[in-house]
């Protein structure tokens, strides 16, 4: 009987679903719905339409890969949260709703600085009953002793029945504030990860399919339901992450630049022997540094979903993000109508702009999404608003019906608040136009494309060519300063390196010269649209392009073949001053408290015993099945002048990173045997 | 007397250490009219520059570069007070010590003499000083260059422990961090994330001009 894993991608446009089959290791099938963000599980129920019933009762582990935390985030939606600082004052950085600073903290060496106000604690939660849903403790150099803050979570949910997370459990490095935005953040996602898993679920039963669920993180890899639940802000950024490990799974290839083009945006991401690189700081989110692990990927807004736009009797690709016409014809079928007219009648004059978003097009529609409160409008803006409620229209044709001139509205402000939705070309609608790539209504982007190339002077072959070229140079030059940036850690290139570049990317000739790059590295594809830029853009470079079949949906592969992993850290310390004894008395600092040590060795192999445990507990209580452990010791020693101090090397410190990596746990039917071994408990350390 | 003449009479004064003559110096700067902050520039600091500049040529012994830096603030004591509050606000500050478990800080105290003579606003820890308390001072007085010094080696992961402490309350982004004392070197400077190390006073003040 087939042993089946099922994948999702929630993007920001598509909802990618796969199969594959755990036995072979091979992709089964593929499918695809729209994203539907007031609801994630209805997209998602979508997706699961396309594929044969009777396979869905064979998938024995589903795993998610989302981009919901990350949006909530920059959204700032969540629950409402209660924040404790303990011993320092947090800087607002993040908002809060409840706050309280309390006397407490420890010194840098782990011991009290101060002693925990535990009276001012327990005011502060009796007075905050009812109107919080999640607590964050954050505490000053938690991370070099957690008692305080464990004190305070104890008392919390001894008084509240909320749930409540502390700063040391998230991370183990210093950095106060970054430690508590992570804290806050994560309280703030617990409710929507809880809601997101739970309609999810529904649409598992629905389907029949009894698996565990994973979540992916934003390191590539997956955790179970019961971890997610604790630790939702590491879900953040998880698209880009998946799509990374679903690409070296796809290709086999363990050195490669990933390029995963959505509908909304590119994301370029680097394997170098087979991981994706960790932002070593904490990945940044909505603006503000976290200590969350996560891939460090550049995201650019050019996807499929990417305005085209001509303005001036130039061709421009900007970021803003509208719905292609051709699936905006097929959820509207009066647009065709409307697109058959502008295509067949002589494109108007339009004048130039000098704010490319303040332009629009014939062929763009506008229809309304939602009521904004107390947002400031004219009269004009509201009336267009209450026009479009119901149907797409262009502004000319909305301008015509309320008897104002069209020049009159301010669409941009009111998409900026959220309120409207602009419907227009997009490079979607150039593969349809050319049949390269059919999924919607080719003939609505056929309309729009003649019209545009009518405004251009062209030909509509020539219009979709030259599109398609301004999308290959805009990722060819995302791509160059993603490796720009990896190697010089300058995010924009200027002066000289930008000239080189341009010269790269569009082949001009200079007055005396003229510039190729060559890319040392293989690019694999991800993302439905691929096919149809990434060959230049590798011939550009001189390197190889690998493909899948399944390049389209990578990141929902990504998703059904991460591992689980945990890591876990200790810090061992010498006692002040004993750094040059040949085995110094030290200090361990670790999530699970501070413990002293008559010598280095003794607290070596505590931290090597205790955090293999840990790791294993934890990996296990991801959802792993199977898994090793891996041990990495590093220290930090410094020699002194030889001449003058003699040869001796002195310790500074010693980091123990304790890595469980394993596969995630598969519903086993209870007649049968698993398909991976029982090996739960044999540590291969 | 002509303001040339007691500008050099504030500098012959620094360099011969005569502390009575700088007091003088400084107070007819002072009754003549004569903008502070010039009579210190021109005067004094131009004074302890020759010195540090001779000192670090080997050309004059270290007791004398003591003398002169008691001179400067002989001098300074006097002339500090009349500068216009608004003339001081965007001096830049710089604390420095000694760290904990090390009382040897005549190196530091000349590197503090130097910064004084460069115009920076130095915050004076002393000696033997723990890590949190760098720390603290670091965050509440909104220094911008965190400088630390010691002369032994099992003081030294002291540093190191400034550092973290630093990136705990958030200020290692916002300040230089620069080390000096005989044991000490570039790589270790690197090792525990300190921006530079200084080889002696005249090292340290050009660094800081060039990044600050």
């Amino acid at each position: 009987m087939p042993e089946y894993g099922l994948g999702f991608d929630t993007g920001g446009t598509y909802t990618d679903a796969v199969i594959m089959d755990f036995t072979t290791g091979e992709v089964v099938c593929s499918a695809k719905s729209l994203t539907t963000r007031y609801d994630l599980s209805v997209g998602i129920a979508g997706s699961l339409e396309g594929f044969d019933q009777e396979m869905l009762r064979h998938v024995r582990m589903v795993s998610l890969s989302s981009t919901l935390a990350t949006n909530s985030i920059v959204e700032g939606k969540g629950c409402r949260v209660a924040l404790v600082s303990i011993g320092r004052e947090y800087d607002r950085s993040v908002p809060v709703d409840q706050y309280i600073r309390v006397a407490g903290g420890h010194t840098l060496n782990g011991t009290e600085a101060e002693e925990l106000d535990e009276v001012a604690v327990v005011n502060f939660l009796e007075s905050v009953k009812g109107n919080v849903d999640g607590v964050a403790v954050t505490g000053y150099l938690s991370v070099r002793n957690p008692d305080h803050e464990n004190r305070v979570m104890r008392l919390a949910r001894s008084i509240l029945d909320v749930p409540v997370v502390c700063g040391h459990q998230l991370s183990s490095s210093l950095g106060f504030n970054e430690r508590t935005v992570t804290c806050i953040m994560n309280a703030r996602l617990m409710p929507i990860i809880r809601e997101l898993m739970d309609s999810v679920k529904r649409v598992m039963d629905a389907k029949g399919i009894e698996a565990p669920l994973m979540i992916v993180k934003g390191d590539g890899s997956v955790m179970g339901e019961a971890v997610a639940l604790e630790r939702p802000i590491e879900t953040i950024l998880s698209g880009p992450a998946a799509s990374m490990i679903g690409a070296k799974y796809l290709t086999g290839l363990n050195d490669a630049i990933v390029m995963d083009i959505g509908g909304t945006t590119t994301d370029i991401g680097i394997l170098r022997d087979g991981s994706p690189r960790l932002e070593k700081e904490g990945a940044v989110i909505g603006g503000r540094r976290t200590r969350v692990l996560a891939a460090e990927i550049a995201t650019s807004g050019i996807g499929g979903d990417s305005r085209i736009v001509i303005n001036g009797g130039e061709l421009y690709l900007s970021s803003l993000r509208v719905v292609p016409v051709c699936i905006a014809a097929s959820e509207y079928p009066c647009l065709m109508d409307k697109l058959r007219a502008v295509a067949e009648a002589p494109p108007m004059f339009m004048p130039q702009c000098v704010d490319r978003r303040k332009i629009t097009q014939e062929i763009e529609f506008f229809v309304k999404i939602k009521d904004v409160a107390n947002a400031v409008l004219t009269d004009a803006d509201r009336a267009l608003l209450e026009c479009v409620s119901e149907e797409p229209r262009s502004l000319s044709e909305a301008g015509k019906l309320l008897n104002i001139h069209p020049f009159s509205f301010d669409v941009s402000r009111m998409e900026e608040l959220g309120m409207i939705q602009r419907i227009g070309l997009t490079p979607t609608d150039l593969l349809h136009a050319e049949r390269s790539y059919v999924q919607y209504s080719a003939e609505a982007s056929d309309f729009a494309v003649k019209h545009m190339a009518a405004r251009m002077k062209m030909s509509s072959e020539k219009f979709v060519a030259a599109a398609k070229q301004k999308v290959v140079e805009k990722i060819a030059s995302e791509l160059l300063k993603k490796l720009f940036f990896e190697e010089t850690g300058e995010f924009e290139p200027t002066g000289i390196g930008l000239d080189l570049m341009t010269k790269a990317i569009t082949g001009r000739e200079g007055m005396d010269y003229s510039c190729a790059i060559r890319v040392n590295k293989p690019i694999i594809g991800i993302g439905a649209p691929v096919a149809a830029y990434l060959p230049k853009v590798a011939e550009m470079f001189g390197t190889e392009l690998h493909l899948s079949e399944y390049s389209g949906v990578g990141n929902a592969v990504g998703a059904v073949t991460g591992s689980v992993v945990e890591t876990v850290e200790i810090l061992i310390k010498p006692d002040k001053g004993a750094g040059g004894f040949d085995d110094p008395p030290c200090t361990l600092f670790a999530s699970f408290g501070k413990q002293a040590f008559p010598s280095y060795s003794e607290a070596m192999r505590f931290a090597e015993e205790k955090g293999v445990e840990l790791a294993s507990d934890n990996v296990l209580a991801a959802g792993a099945e199977s898994f090793e452990v891996k041990t990495e010791v590093k220290e930090k020693r410094f020699c002194v002048d030889e001449d003058v101090y003699g040869d001796s090397s002195v310790l500074l410190e010693a980091q123990i990173v304790i890595t469980a990596v394993g596969k995630p746990r598969q519903f086993v039917h209870r007649e049968r045997s698993s398909y991976y071994t029982d090996l739960s408990r044999s540590w291969d350390v | 007397m002509s303001k040339e003449e007691i500008l050099s009479m504030l500098s012959e004064a620094v360099v011969g250490g005569k502390v009575e003559q700088a007091k003088v110096g400084a107070q007819k700067a002072l009754d003549e009219g004569m903008d502070a902050l010039e009579a210190i520039n021109e005067g004094l600091v131009n004074g302890m520059s020759i010195v540090g500049e001779k000192y670090a040529a080997h050309q004059v012994y270290l007791p004398q570069v003591l003398m002169s830096a008691h001179t400067m603030y002989a001098g300074l004591d006097i002339l500090l007070p009349a500068i216009p509050k608004t003339q001081l606000d965007d001096r830049k500050k710089c604390s420095i010590c000694v760290v904990e478990g090390d009382v040897h800080d005549i190196g530091k105290n000349i590197v503090k003499t130097m910064m004084t003579a460069a115009g920076y606003d130095v915050v004076d820890l002393g000696k033997d000083v723990p890590a949190d308390q760098i720390v603290e001072t670091a965050d509440k007085e909104a220094v911008d260059v965190v400088a630390m010094s010691t002369l032994m080696t099992p003081t030294m992961d002291g540093m190191k422990e400034v550092i973290d402490g630093l990136v705990e309350s958030g200020t290692r982004s916002k300040v230089k961090v620069c080390i000096g004392g005989p044991p000490t070197s570039p790589a270790f400077a690197e090792e525990i994330g300190a921006d530079h190390r200084d080889t002696n006073a005249q090292d340290c003040v050009g660094w800081l001009k060039e990044v600050l």
